[in-house]
């Protein structure tokens, strides 16, 4: 891994929606006086999401100016969180867990679907843009291994029928459903629950 | 003792001594050259005329790092650096005197691109001193006539460096 | 006081100090990359490895605090061990190009790797590469030599107030690098080539040029502007090759501006090598007594009133010594002019005409008024001083006129003389800070000392200070900030010309043109329509000056002669000679001396050295080097003035362009045309 690429296409203006303005506000107003610049971190992520998962150049310097700091100090955090895309990603953004328990248990065959449905290799956007993929480390879904996170949801306890469906649902633009698809609940076992039974929410 | 040395003179034993070497030498193989025709076999380390070196692509091997005119004990090397047209820092300017120089190999031995090397020539000899006052192209031009012998020599002496 | 012992010796340290600083107190040496005095810590080296008892890992002495009873070792193995460890890590990734890298022979890396590394590297596995980055004219980037120290990141945000540098990306791919590798807006940005402990910073204009070994090194005064920084010249054979700052607390801390350090390739360009004489409208070349013998001829022929000398910007204070001993001895004249601007002169005490707080004493202001000055171009270095006394003391500071940018925040309040006239009369809410503050300093520029409001602006400041008790023999406020290394030197040596109602006769004159013969000993910078004068230009370079001139008579620069400069402050400082002029070119006390005998006078001076000590010895004020010598306020001596209503407007300084010497530089020339958006500042390489 490099520094993160910023894209070379760049759009003109970006601007919050009024709803992510108010959100931003909030924000802003949670930190002390002389402290505004703190709120960085989650102004990034509202860009993000507003942005179809990606940052460009101008919000940063939007960002910038609206907390009042260096352009240089937005730029720097946006590079070095792992979790912000300095380039287009597409509308679904599908991160595949690789480390040791997923790799066990068939994540390979999913990186195969991501090569085979998304595009060859990874951070590049499909055929149609709309989505991309990468390898990820641990996303802390161990025990639903193999699994992968598109934007915000976690797709666990996969394996590879199961991947293709839920990658041709995207690629068509449809929200596939979210959780395990072994139908447990959390990381319940998949027989049922064997200790605590009589308790309702355990 | 006394007596022993009077046998000795007597019977010129030192001479008929002398004389059985001569003989045997006469068999022998001869030990001179006639040089300048015939010359004999220098070692791969000899350290003779300088030149400068280039890369099989005719890129100059020179860096200007200036390590041979800093080591130099006779202080006989100049140099100048400039960056090239491509951001590459070479010479501008590489002199010698040769007749500052003392040739101990000290250049040769720095020199981090085998660029300065001390050639098997010994036989550079002028008749007006401003001839030794070698320049970059002539050092070049050393280097591009001995190259063959120059990458052998390096390549003999290269498992002892 | 606490206490701490370092290697077994015990010694007394102030609260407050890192181990690292103790350790340097007791004598044991520290090796460092990241931490720097004038910066702030950041700790991310770890060269400084120090064991400190009772802790089992190593411990960062730069960002360790020293506590009492502490007992630090830093001669151990485990020490050794661990500083060992650490320049590994630093060499893994750090390439082997020393042979064609420039700090070669100056670079900490080199030299910390040989006393404190290993002999070998375990790392076999391939190197980082980064892509150089676009800084700038001045600075040339190797980021694959980065070791990620971020000094140079701290003093583009602390010290030159330009927040633009920063470091992209984390852990092994951390690069350094402006925001979308824009050149560094900042007049002090070449000082991250200093600071920078490898060769990822580089000096542009001196790339391959030479090794610091082969150098000359002279330590010398700076004249550039008028702080009158602390240098040290590098020169390779006559070629000036470099600038380099030298350490002054009192002056310029560690650092010299972008035109002090890179307007050293204009000594090598235009520059004037023999004497030349104007025939039919061109200048040819000529020889000294031919030049000398038609200065004689027409000195001979004028009045010594209509004779006048006019000095330049960087002229040293024996040339202006001996300057006015030819003019008042020789000539009979005293037309002598050091001002080329209508700017308001009082001379009659000295604090009238310096920067009385001096820069040190900045630090110690409570309240600061700037008076139509921009520091930032006028005096970048005590700009940076300023700056400083900002960001520790949080102080509030207030301008009359519109300075710009000047990398710390300030409240305009107001461009105009009526402005100063409010808080004169105590109208102004400034007024009442004024009253509370202890040490405020008011800064007045050039810009607010011309022509006919330029009286009222200094005296009425003068008053106002005086009557609340800010001149004062331990604190004075009053601060004027000269824009020329030689003009309080040639204030100090009565080198102008005023009177009662006129404060700049000369200039006026010039404008009416009255003189038949103007000498401008280096001054480049005087405007005036040219009618019949015989204009005589003794100089160093082919500029303004030696364009309008019918005899030139060339003359070394302040690199080439011995020679003494007092400072903004009134602190008189020696230059050396690095170097020596180009062809025929004399020192100009020997021109004085030659066109003195050609007149058949005699100045009786016979050598430099006798000159000197007679500068020295000609007034007090001049025989303690590198101190000021402050003579006493004299509080009562005051001077009528009235109101001039006018705008204050801060005349612009391009800053690359401000003398003969900058304007000779490719790489002045370079930073200006960037500075006026020339050319593109997009992204190169």
């Amino acid at each position: 891994m490099s520094v993160k690429k910023v894209a070379t296409n760049q759009p003109e203006f970006f601007q919050f929606s009024d709803e992510n303005l108010n959100k931003a506000k909030k924000i802003i107003n949670k930190y002390p006086e002389k402290k505004q610049s703190s709120a960085l971190m989650p102004l990034l992520f509202l860009v993000q999401k507003q942005n179809e998962n990606w940052i460009p150049l101008v919000a940063m310097k939007y960002l910038a100016k609206m907390l009042d700091i260096p352009y240089i100090q937005v730029y720097e955090v946006a590079t070095f969180y792992s979790m912000y895309n300095l380039s287009p990603v597409g509308k679904y953004f599908v991160q595949v867990c690789t480390t040791t328990p997923c790799m066990i248990s068939g994540a390979g065959k999913l990186v195969e679907v991501c090569k085979n449905k998304i595009s060859q290799n990874q951070n590049e956007l499909s055929a149609n843009k709309i989505c991309s993929w990468m390898e990820v480390e641990c996303l802390g879904a161990c025990v639903n291994a193999p699994m992968l996170q598109i934007n915000d949801d976690y797709f666990e306890d996969l394996d590879k029928e199961k991947t293709e469906e839920i990658i041709d649902m995207i690629l068509n633009d449809k929200s596939p459903k979210a959780g395990s698809y072994k139908n447990r609940k959390s990381s319940e076992p998949e027989s049922g629950r064997t200790t605590l039974i009589n308790l309702k929410d355990a | 003792m006394k007596l022993n040395r009077i046998i000795k003179t007597i019977f010129l034993l030192e001479f008929v001594k002398a004389l059985a070497i001569a003989i045997k030498e006469i068999f022998k193989s001869k030990k001179t050259i006639n040089y300048p025709f015939e010359k004999g076999r220098i070692s791969p380390r000899f350290r003779g005329e300088h030149a400068l070196r280039r890369y099989p692509n005719g890129e100059e091997r020179c860096i200007a790092c200036k390590l041979c005119e800093a080591v130099c004990p006779a202080q006989a090397i100049t140099i100048e650096s400039k960056p090239t047209a491509d951001g590459s820092r070479k010479t501008i300017r590489y002199d010698i005197d040769m007749l500052k120089c003392i040739y101990c190999g000290l250049c040769e031995e720095s020199c981090p691109v085998d660029a300065i090397v001390q050639g098997p020539n010994f036989e550079f000899g002028t008749e007006t001193r401003e001839e030794l006052y070698y320049n970059k192209e002539k050092l070049l031009e050393n280097g591009d006539k001995w190259e063959q012998t120059l990458a052998e020599n390096i390549k003999a002496d290269l498992p002892y460096r | 006081m606490p206490k701490i012992t370092v290697n077994e010796k015990k010694i007394e340290f102030e609260e407050g100090l890192t181990v690292l600083q103790v350790c340097e107190l007791a004598g044991a040496e520290i090796p460092r990359f990241c931490y720097h005095e004038k910066l702030s810590i950041a700790g991310n080296c770890r060269m400084c490895l120090v064991e400190i008892e009772k802790s089992p890992k190593p411990i960062a002495s730069c960002a360790m605090p020293a506590t009492d009873g502490m007992v630090v070792k830093t001669n151990t193995p485990f020490v050794e061990k661990a500083r060992k460890g650490m320049m590994e890590f630093l060499l893994a990734n750090h390439p082997l190009d020393c042979p064609v890298c420039d700090q070669g022979g100056e670079c900490d890396l080199q030299d910390q790797s040989l006393y404190y590394g290993f002999d070998h590297s375990r790392f076999t596995e391939n190197k980082r590469q980064v892509k150089e980055k676009y800084m700038g004219p001045l600075i040339k980037t190797e980021m694959t030599r980065c070791i990620h120290c971020t000094r140079c990141i701290r003093f583009a945000t602390e010290v030159a107030g330009i927040p633009e540098l920063g470091a992209i990306g984390r852990g092994e791919d951390m690069e350094i690098t402006t925001y979308l590798e824009k050149s560094m807006d900042s007049e002090l940005s070449a000082n991250v080539i200093d600071l920078c402990p490898v060769g990822a910073l580089t000096s542009k204009p001196y790339a391959f040029e030479a090794r610091p070994w082969d150098l000359k090194k002279t330590e010398s005064i700076d004249v550039m502007d008028a702080v009158g920084s602390n240098i040290r010249i590098d020169t390779y054979g006559w070629e000036v090759k470099r600038v380099l700052p030298k350490i002054n607390e009192d002056i310029n801390d560690e650092w010299i501006s972008d035109k002090t350090r890179y307007a050293c390739d204009g000594l090598l360009k235009q520059r004037l090598d023999t004497p030349y004489i104007r025939e039919n409208g061109k200048l040819i070349q000529t020889s000294w007594t031919k030049a000398l013998k038609k200065i004689v001829k027409k000195l001979n022929n004028t009045k010594p009133e209509e004779i006048a000398g006019i000095v330049g910007d960087l002229v040293d204070m024996e040339s202006m010594f001996i300057f006015k001993e030819f003019f008042n001895k020789i000539l009979t004249s005293s037309n002598l002019e050091c001002r080329t601007k209508k700017t308001y002169l009082n001379p009659k005490n000295r604090m009238n005409y310096i920067f009385n707080s001096s820069i040190n004493g900045i630090e110690q202001c409570d309240l600061m008024l700037l008076v139509g000055t921009n520091p930032r171009s006028e005096a970048t270095i005590l700009n940076a001083r300023i700056r400083k006394t900002y960001v520790e003391n949080d102080i509030e500071i207030f301008s009359i006129g519109n300075p710009g940018d000047l990398t710390y925040p300030y409240k305009i309040i107001g461009s105009n003389t009526q402005v100063l006239k409010e808080i004169i009369d105590e109208k102004h809410e400034i007024s009442d800070k004024f009253k509370q503050s202890k040490k405020p300093i008011v800064i007045i520029g050039e810009s607010a000392l011309k022509n006919d409001y330029g009286e009222y602006v200094f005296e009425s400041i003068k008053n106002y200070l005086i009557k609340n008790n800010h001149i004062t023999n331990e604190w004075n406020a009053l601060n004027i900030l000269t824009q020329n290394a030689s003009r309080v030197g040639a204030v100090d040596l009565g080198l102008y010309k005023l009177n009662k109602k006129d404060n700049f006769p000369i200039l006026n004159k010039l404008d009416t043109n009255e003189f038949k013969i103007l000498y401008l000993l280096g001054a480049d910078e005087l405007r005036f329509n040219k009618k019949n004068e015989f204009i005589i230009y003794q100089g160093s370079h082919g500029d303004l000056g030696a364009q309008i001139a019918d005899v030139i008579l060339p003359s070394p620069t302040y690199t080439e002669k011995d020679g003494h400069f007092i400072n903004l402050e009134g602190r008189i400082q020696k230059a050396f000679k690095a170097s020596y002029p180009p062809g025929d070119a004399k020192e100009d006390w020997d021109i004085i001396n030659q066109l003195s005998k050609a007149l058949g006078k005699t100045l009786n001076i016979n050598s430099r050295k006798e000159l000197e000590e007679r500068l020295i010895n000609s007034s007090s004020i001049h025989s303690k080097i590198g101190e000021i010598v402050k003579s006493k306020v004299d509080t009562n001596e005051t001077q009528e003035f009235s109101f001039v209503n006018s705008k204050i407007e801060i005349d612009f300084v391009d800053y690359y362009f401000s003398n003969h010497i900058a304007r000779s530089s490719m790489t002045m020339n370079e930073c200006r045309s960037i500075k006026n958006k020339l050319l593109s500042t997009g992204t190169k390489g």
